[in-house]
């Protein structure tokens, strides 16, 4: 099998799953609790459906292009100068939410693992690596995360197992006992999640078989809720209405998992999971910017531009949040609907306007 | 792959850690390792004197007589966290909390309020969840400082008095976790065990020298974070019944033949439920308890126990002992107005929209809830004998 | 002389493309000449200063008739049994007895003693002194004869060779011990000797300015990827060297990526292992004058094969498969994550070894760092002592050197018991995984430092980096992860677990061989049903 350079329909599979998932267990587990109290699981219902239906719209243009990523295929759709101003949006859009999750990393590692440790560091560490592997190409990712893949979901099935004899299933019900609003609203937060499929719109032009990119697209959405009910229906068994106050609930579950005195203390692992699983998600993000940059500029070999751009992201993770209750504050306020009119509302009005040119002809 | 890259690259990357490198190194014997926490306010002024178990290495090893491998020390200040940091003064070591065993917080401590160390072990990502939390009857302090022969670092030995303790069903370990989901629970009310300082005389020349010795008692409860008073081992089974945590342990039943000596009855498994139900405004509180033994021990004379109708007997009255126990406890939780059974929790899971209204007035329906107790208790086996050595 | 000629065909070998009207005028001159006597005396400034290349003249046929010859070996390099009696009696008496060939006729003499006087297997004719010189050095005897501009040469070779043993360093409880021998026909017969299909290629060149070895690639025509040994026949092709004496040095100069720590041609000793690979599609290098045998691609899975892996039943080698891969982890991790451990996560630790960790520290001199490092380099001067040493030194030595030096230094309190104990079972790890010893070594002391320097954050970054570098290597266009992280769920049958043979239905898809099926129809093999 000798490759041609591209990545499999299951790498992309792996890597949706890992995007999605890497950030998500660690952080949102506490700001979807805090609007659906024990019923947070059943969001992710909510969340595969709208999953679907944005893997659907993403696919669809995709395939109309296919070898073509949004940024070249949305000048041919809203002319020259629209075009260019989407890709633009794209391209900023790709560095803030690379950013963002920089700076998500580091307060992590920062204030469980390495209180003491500027958080340059850790940011600067991270870029170097995801520099390395963007410049590798995305094949290189590609394999990367097909190695982490199992350790990553070994890993967290296996905290959730072993925390089974912690859990108290009492904490999940009474079901539904405020109705359908808050679990709405904690499906809202969540939306920013399954957007971050944006990326197959970057990606499609380099998958072995584009056609399957839907069946790939929906499975990996379909696990990355099921295994999402897995995770959150966990913690809340096991922390109940803590889960609303704990920062980090399932660190907290891996710090308290302890079966028969020996197994425990299994706070490495989530450093495990969590710097793999936010490696690829980082990377596969600065990948989608420079590539979105190169193909703005017309430039053939997008390697020149990977360290800068890396650098404007860890300078942006920096200095664009002053603390951690901002950077939750945004997650969960105004960055939603931008983030939302990027990731779903343009590729909506592009498809739309694709296909009635497409009958006008 | 461009081979210039990679050198590029690990260049920068060493450069990168070697040239700021080692903010959070700290070599493990410049730590000082804190096996166990007591809590205790003075008096006066309100501050917080922590007292510390610290291991030393060094004296684990070795083989002295009866030596402690801890070195115990105490800090004041006017915070959990502030004492913790004033330790330092002390030690020249920074301490090492993640390994801490147990959390004694003493009487008084307690009986002030505890939220505030509770914020700060939760805040902190140092001190484990799996900690043991113990009142202690007294001080803290002397807790720390009691003798204990079977190891030679005391807080590991309350830990285990604690899982050990927890066989007799007379008492329950609760760890932070635990104790935080309790407490932190509008309408529930948190329990933890109790710890107690006993002294016992030696016997032989020396009557002054004291030996000091610790022992689990009874079990504090706590209402909205602050000790509200203690069941006695007898009430904690009671209160244990309810929420299902007897594991084991003796049921003493009348014999059968009268006499005074007790029939022992072992307990093997058990399972209990609470239903509550909402009529017309009122509510109930149903709460099931089954129970499944052995005859452990039986005094001689005994009744044949090969007959069915005396094991059915027999069953009677341990669901007698069983209920009696429940109800006391009910009567003394009653009393403090604490609800440590999770009855109100009971109540949300059920009917979470009247709950809204009852939530706020819970403290003053705890006191006249109706409840009752059912229980059924089972007698499996009689052990290896059927009858009573010479029975008749 | 052989330098103004070995410059010549370096020239050659350089700029092959412009040189072509120099060449013809130097062939011309390479010519025989029909005289016997200049051919001698040009061949003879040829091997000027040279004892051991011998000239023995003499005459074939009667003392009326006969005709003035000469043949050239070098001594020692032919079997001189050979050469007296198939050769030289032959043409001396054996002509004359029979009157097999008619020494004064017009016919094409040479070709005459070929068909019926040469009683060797293998002769040839040639009429160049550049072949003619090229073979006498690689031992074969040339006739020349007075009268004629071409010369024969007879393949006689034989010199003193170690016999086939047991291969020293891929040591096997069960399955074939014959490992190979210095000597490339021998290596090439073994192998032959396991397959016997005329589909099993063996494509000689020679390489090398000076030593001129004989190197000789061998594959399966049919499962070999065609375009893996078209590659490879190019890379090697532009080998220009004056020596290979070992075949690391063609390894060295066909490499995918030279610089990287990890080997992409794997080496074997033994023919039973080449089989196998051949088998599955890859490629063997052969080279003269060394045992090691070259095998490519060679991907980052054969590190935890052995070919007794498929010699002993499945349930057991699926175990130890698990086993090599958790000491290729320890071996590579385990140091770094003991000084992790030690100076930042201290909360990682269960407690009661923490505390006995920490009671083993007490009043070490150095941080955990220093003391890993040191001991960490003292285990790779052992080896490599262990490994230098004269025989009778012998391995007691380094034994009760480690073990004298361990216990010394723990109990003087230089080092903690813990350090020799990780030290040591690392050490130990390696060598279940010998073949990536020397990328294990490097990765060693780099997650070393990491952990040093920024702990788990620092090691996991390396992780990272490794994994990188190792998902962007390939060996001939193979994915060097291949199959773990390529997609290939099927290959895994032979990685993370050992179906038994009669499940391994296909080869290992990633070699990209056309001819797939490697069992029959067969299946589970079941006892005959009773009648």
């Amino acid at each position: 099998m000798l490759e041609d350079g591209k990545i499999s329909n299951k790498q992309i599979i792996f890597l949706i799953i890992t995007i999605i998932t890497s950030t998500t267990i660690l952080l949102f587990p506490s700001l979807v609790y805090k609007e659906a109290k024990q019923d947070s699981w059943m969001t992710l219902f909510f969340l595969m459906v709208f999953g679907i239906i944005v893997v659907y719209i993403i696919t669809t243009l995709g395939l109309m292009f296919k070898d073509k990523t949004i940024i070249q295929y949305s000048e041919i759709i809203v002319g020259k100068v629209l075009g260019k101003i989407l890709g633009i949006i794209y391209f900023v859009f790709f560095i803030h939410i690379n950013a963002f999750i920089i700076r998500e990393f580091s307060e992590l590692l920062l204030s469980s693992f390495y209180p003491e440790t500027p958080m340059l560091f850790f940011a600067i560490g991270i870029i170097i690596a995801s520099t390395y592997a963007v410049r590798s190409g995305i094949e290189v990712i590609g394999r990367v995360s097909e190695v982490l893949f199992p350790i990553f979901i070994i890993v967290i099935s296996g905290i959730v197992i072993l925390a089974f004899k912690d859990m108290n299933f009492n904490n999940l019900i009474p079901i539904l006992a405020n109705g359908w609003a808050p679990v709405l609203k904690g499906t809202y937060y969540e939306f920013l999640l399954i957007g971050e499929t944006i990326v197959l719109a970057m990606l499609i032009p380099y998958l072995n078989i584009p056609q399957k990119v839907r069946k790939s697209g929906i499975i990996s959405i379909v696990s990355t809720c099921l295994l999402g009910i897995l995770i959150l229906g966990g913690i809340i068994a096991v922390f109940g209405e803590q889960t609303g106050y704990l920062r980090y609930p399932f660190l907290a579950v891996a710090r308290y998992v302890s079966v028969a005195g020996i197994v425990e203390r299994m706070d490495p692992l989530i450093m495990i999971i969590w710097i793999g699983g936010v490696f690829v998600k980082i990377s596969v993000f600065h990948y989608c910017a420079v590539l979105a940059l190169a193909q703005w500029l017309n430039i053939k070999d997008y390697r020149p531009l990977v360290l800068p751009v890396g650098g404007i992201m860890v300078v942006l993770s920096v200095i664009l949040w002053e603390n951690i209750a901002i950077l939750s504050e945004q997650l969960t306020g105004i960055v939603i609907i931008p983030y939302l009119t990027i990731q779903v509302g343009i590729p909506v009005l592009l498809l739309i306007i694709a296909k009635l040119r497409k009958k006008e002809r | 792959m461009n081979k210039k890259n990679i050198f590029v690259f690990l260049i920068i990357f060493f450069a990168f850690l070697i040239i700021p490198g080692c903010w959070n190194r700290s070599e493990i014997e410049k730590k000082a390792i804190v096996a166990g926490m007591g809590i205790d306010r003075e008096k006066d002024n309100d501050k917080v004197d922590l007292t510390l178990q610290v291991v030393v290495p060094r004296k684990v090893k070795s083989t002295g007589e009866g030596e402690k491998a801890v070195w115990i020390v105490s800090s004041t200040g006017s915070s959990v966290f502030e004492a913790g940091r004033n330790f330092g003064l002390q030690s020249g070591r920074k301490a090492l909390w993640s390994h801490a065993q147990v959390l004694v917080i003493g009487e008084e401590a307690a009986k002030k309020g505890i939220n505030e160390f509770i914020d700060y072990f939760e805040r902190d990502h140092e001190v484990r969840r799996r900690i043991c939390i113990m009142v202690a009857k007294g001080d803290a302090k002397d807790i720390m400082n009691a003798n204990v022969e079977i190891e030679k670092i005391p807080a590991f030995s309350i830990r285990d008095l604690g899982q050990a303790g927890e066989v007799t069903s007379k008492i329950s370990p609760v760890c932070l976790q635990e104790f935080i989901g309790m407490i932190s629970s509008k309408t529930s009310c948190a329990y933890t065990p109790g710890i107690e300082v006993f002294e016992e005389e030696d016997e032989k020349e020396n009557k002054e020298k004291k030996d000091k010795r610790l022992r689990l008692t009874d079990t504090a409860v706590f209402k909205e974070y602050k000790l509200r008073g203690w069941f006695d081992q007898y009430e904690t089974r009671g209160m244990l019944w309810i929420i299902g945590k007897v594991q084991s342990g003796i049921i003493e039943v009348e014999c059968l033949k009268g006499g005074k000596t007790p029939t022992s009855l072992e307990i093997l498994r058990t399972k209990s439920k609470i239903i509550p139900e909402i009529k017309n405004g009122k509510i109930t509180i149903t709460v099931e308890v089954s129970e499944l033994g052995n005859v452990g021990a039986t005094p001689i004379p005994c009744a044949d126990l090969s007959d069915p109708q005396n094991i059915k007997e027999l069953e009677r009255r341990e669901n007698e002992v069983i209920k009696k126990e429940i109800k006391q406890t009910i009567k003394k939780a009653k009393e403090f107005n604490t609800d440590v059974f999770g009855f109100g929790e009971a109540v949300y899971r059920k009917y979470p929209k009247e709950w809204e209204e009852l939530e706020d007035k819970w403290d003053e329906i705890f006191p006249n809830l109706e409840i009752i107790v059912k229980v059924d208790a089972k007698i499996r086996r009689t052990g290896l004998l059927s009858e009573a050595v010479k029975s008749e | 002389m052989v330098k103004r000629l070995l410059q010549k065909t370096r020239l050659l070998g350089k700029n092959s493309k412009n040189v072509l009207p120099v060449s013809l005028e130097q062939t011309e001159s390479k010519k025989l000449s029909k005289s016997l006597e200049k051919n001698l005396i040009k061949l003879k400034e040829t091997f000027s200063g040279n004892s051991d290349v011998i000239f023995r003249e003499f005459n074939i046929g009667v003392h009326n008739e006969c005709v003035p010859a000469v043949i050239i070996f070098i001594d020692g390099m032919v079997n001189i049994n050979i050469v007296n009696e198939n050769i030289i009696k032959a043409l001396m008496v054996d002509v004359r007895i029979a009157e097999s060939i008619p020494l004064n006729g017009k016919k094409d003499l040479i070709a005459e003693i070929e068909k019926y006087a040469l009683s060797a297997a293998d002769s040839k004719e040639v009429n160049n002194s550049e072949e003619i010189i090229e073979g006498i050095l690689s031992g074969d005897t040339i006739l020349l004869v007075d009268g004629y501009d071409v010369s024969l040469k007879i393949s006689a070779r034989g010199w003193e060779s170690r016999g086939v043993t047991e291969s020293n360093t891929e040591a096997v409880v069960r399955g074939p011990r014959e490992g190979y021998t210095e000597t490339l026909r021998t290596n090439t017969v073994l192998l032959r000797r396991k397959i016997k299909s005329k589909d099993l290629i063996f494509e000689g060149m020679k390489i090398g300015r000076f030593t001129k070895t004989d190197v000789c690639i061998a594959y399966i025509r049919g499962i070999a990827n065609e375009k893996i040994v078209d590659e490879l026949k190019k890379r090697l092709s532009k080998i220009d060297i004056d020596g290979i004496l070992e075949s690391g040095y063609i390894e060295a100069f066909i490499e995918d990526s030279p610089f990287s720590i990890f080997p992409t041609i794997g080496n074997t000793e033994k023919p039973d292992i080449t089989a196998a690979k051949l088998l599955e599609g890859r490629v063997a290098i052969f080279t003269d004058g060394t045992p090691i045998v070259l095998t490519l691609p060679y991907l980052f899975v054969e590190t935890i094969q052995n070919s007794e892996d498929y010699y002993s039943r499945p349930w057991h080698i699926t175990f130890i498969r698990w086993i090599r891969f958790s000491a290729l982890i320890s071996t590579v991790f385990l140091p770094a994550i003991y000084i992790a451990g030690q100076s930042y996560h201290h909360e990682m630790i269960p407690t009661s070894l923490l505390i006995t960790m920490a009671a083993a520290r007490e009043g070490i001199p150095f941080p955990v760092l220093v003391e890993i490092i040191i001991m960490a380099i003292i285990f790779e001067v052992l080896r490599e002592a262990g490994v230098r040493m004269p025989k009778p030194v012998g391995q007691a030595v380094s034994i009760v050197g480690a073990l004298v030096l361990g216990e010394a230094a723990v109990s003087a309190g230089i080092v903690s018991a813990p350090a020799v104990i990780v030290i040591a079972f690392t050490g130990i790890s390696g060598f279940l995984i010998y073949s990536q010893n020397d990328s294990i070594t490097i990765m060693r002391f780099f997650f070393i430092f990491l952990a040093g320097f920024a702990g788990l954050f620092g090691i996991l970054l390396g992780v990272i980096f490794v994994l990188i570098h190792m998902a962007g290597l390939r060996s001939f266009g193979v994915p060097y992860l291949a199959p773990i992280a390529t997609g290939t769920v099927g290959d895994l049958k032979d990685v993370v677990i050992r179906v038994p043979l009669w499940m391994m239905r296909n080869r290992p898809s990633m070699m990209g061989s056309k001819n797939i099926e490697r069992l029959g129809a067969q299946g589970m093999p079941k006892p005959p049903k009773d009648e």
